[in-house]
């Protein structure tokens, strides 16, 4: 657990949750779907049984709105610590596919939307200056601290646990045919 | 009052009528926006899968605004709260701010933790400040009915942020309220506009946008008022989506806040950008142009 909880700045003291519920009745998300409990991934995680949060769908379900952390009675930095969780996830190679979409944008161009032909006209009709074209010292930059940071081996890993997960289903596949 | 004006990606590639009123409200009232050339994505975007990159680029962007010298005005919700947590991160950890230094030190950057980082808004209330404001609306919008949605990310972390009050926010309203117009109260104000779940959970991103606009059409508003690019895109593109997908036709038109600003100081509909939105604000216009 330490290992992924101390990249967060300060302390998240999640030992100190006593239960009450706040994060969760104040939660945009569960308000929507009763299966999302920010304050099961709590307990589970201050209980050793964070793999259960990092193995579940769920935890992507989170806006990032902060609402529970900012009013857990506790202290407790709940939104911070989710995003820990999904930190951990990632490594584990279960990233959802919308961030290798947009690890790629950005090695496009640095930024995570392009520049297009129709705004680019739009853009001189309102007096905007152009924007550059072919921003070679943004993907530079950004391809530099993606291989620094090891953001790409993030989605190798996906896609391994992809492959795998067919090659295992096509396996059950043929030894049902089999039968 | 002269900032590093840092744009993020969104704006200038797609809704550069928020860039275009921005710039133009700014000259008005004599806000400097110095362009910071060359900055990069600030990193939000990838802060769920590695928060070590989202801190490396954050800091990059930081460290470019401290070479210019200037503290970073931004006008996306997204874009402050990752350069405020970094910064806020980065000046309590010495031991972080030296492993993310050897990164930045391949571009010959350093970040040493000298600047400030505002969101427009908070420049408009602070450094410029209402009197000021009004002082300049030459057309009032007196008789428009404005609902805000402030979002989440410019508010939250509240320790971090220090904007506002996250659960009774007050200066977006008060700045609505000075160009003369009204603005309503509606339930869920402070609630999520659910754009962060586009692509990992869609039905309740769905759910809570239709939620919202619910509230603010038994409000009886004019037209939402939001100051992020994420919160706009989803309230004005996501109407296109709810009358495809869902039959409902809200028509609640969606503009920034520097565009009701701009209209309010007698700056043409046309310089604003203000027809460019998926729901236009053809009636509203008219009614505001009736009024004169
Ligand atoms: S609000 Fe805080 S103390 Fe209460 S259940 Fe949630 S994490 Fe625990
Ligand atoms: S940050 Fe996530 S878990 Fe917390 S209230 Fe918002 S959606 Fe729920």
């Amino acid at each position: 657990m330490e290992r992924f909880l101390k990249e967060v700045p300060g302390d998240t003291g999640i030992n100190a949750c006593y239960q009450c519920g706040t994060c969760m009745s104040s939660c945009p998300t569960a308000k929507f779907d009763r299966k999302y409990r920010p304050r099961l991934f709590v307990i589970k995680t201050a209980s050793g049984r964070e793999d259960e949060v990092i193995k579940s769908d769920a935890l992507w379900s989170c806006t990032t709105c902060y609402t529970c952390q900012e009013r857990c009675p506790r202290g407790i930095k709940v939104a911070e610590m989710i995003m820990a969780m999904q930190n951990e996830a990632a490594r584990q190679g279960r990233a959802p596919e919308k961030f290798a979409r947009t690890v790629s944008v950005l090695q496009k161009s640095g930024l995570t939307s392009e520049l297009v032909g129709f705004v680019r006209k739009q853009r001189e009709k309102l007096g905007l200056d152009a924007l550059d074209a072919t921003p070679e010292v943004r993907v530079d930059v950004v391809k530099k601290i993606f291989d620094e940071t090891g953001i790409n081996r993030l989605f190798e890993k996906v896609k391994g646990r992809k492959e795998r997960k067919e090659k295992k289903e096509n396996e059950e596949k043929k030894e049902e045919g089999g039968v | 009052m002269r900032y590093a004006f840092y744009l993020g990606c969104v704006i200038p590639t797609r809704l550069f009528a928020y860039e275009a009123s921005s710039r133009k409200v700014c000259r008005e009232l004599g806000i400097e926006l110095v362009d910071m050339e060359d900055y990069i994505c600030c990193g939000t975007p990838i802060e769920a899968v590695s928060h070590r990159t989202w801190l490396v680029m954050a800091a990059y962007n930081l460290a470019l605004a401290e070479k210019m010298g200037l503290d970073i005005l931004t006008l996306c919700n997204g874009c402050v709260n990752s350069l405020k947590k970094a910064n806020a991160g980065l000046k309590e950890d010495p031991g972080l701010r030296k492993e993310i230094n050897s990164v930045l030190k391949k571009f010959g950057m350093e970040y040493r933790g000298r600047v400030e980082v505002k969101h427009l808004i908070k420049v408009l209330y602070e450094d410029v400040g209402i009197e000021e404001i009004k002082k300049k609306v030459k057309r009032p919008l007196t008789g428009l009915v404005a609902a805000s949605h402030v979002g989440c990310h410019v508010l939250k972390p509240g320790w971090v942020m220090q904007h506002d009050s996250p659960e009774r926010p007050k200066i977006l309203d008060e700045l609505i309220e000075a160009t003369g117009a009204k603005t309503v109260d509606y339930p869920y104000k402070t609630e999520c506009c659910g754009q962060t779940l586009r692509g990992l959970n869609d039905g309740i991103s769905l759910a809570l946008l239709q939620k919202k606009l619910g509230n603010i059409e038994d409000a009886k508003a004019d037209v939402l008022v939001t100051i992020c690019p994420a919160c706009n895109m989803q309230f004005d593109m996501g109407q296109m989506e709810i009358r495809q997908k869902f039959k409902k036709n809200y028509d609640i038109p969606v503009m920034h806040y520097p565009e009701i600003l701009g209209l309010a100081f007698g700056i043409g509909k046309e310089d604003l950008g203000v027809l460019t939105h998926k729901v236009k604000p053809t009636k509203l216009m008219k009614e505001l142009t009736n009024g004169l």
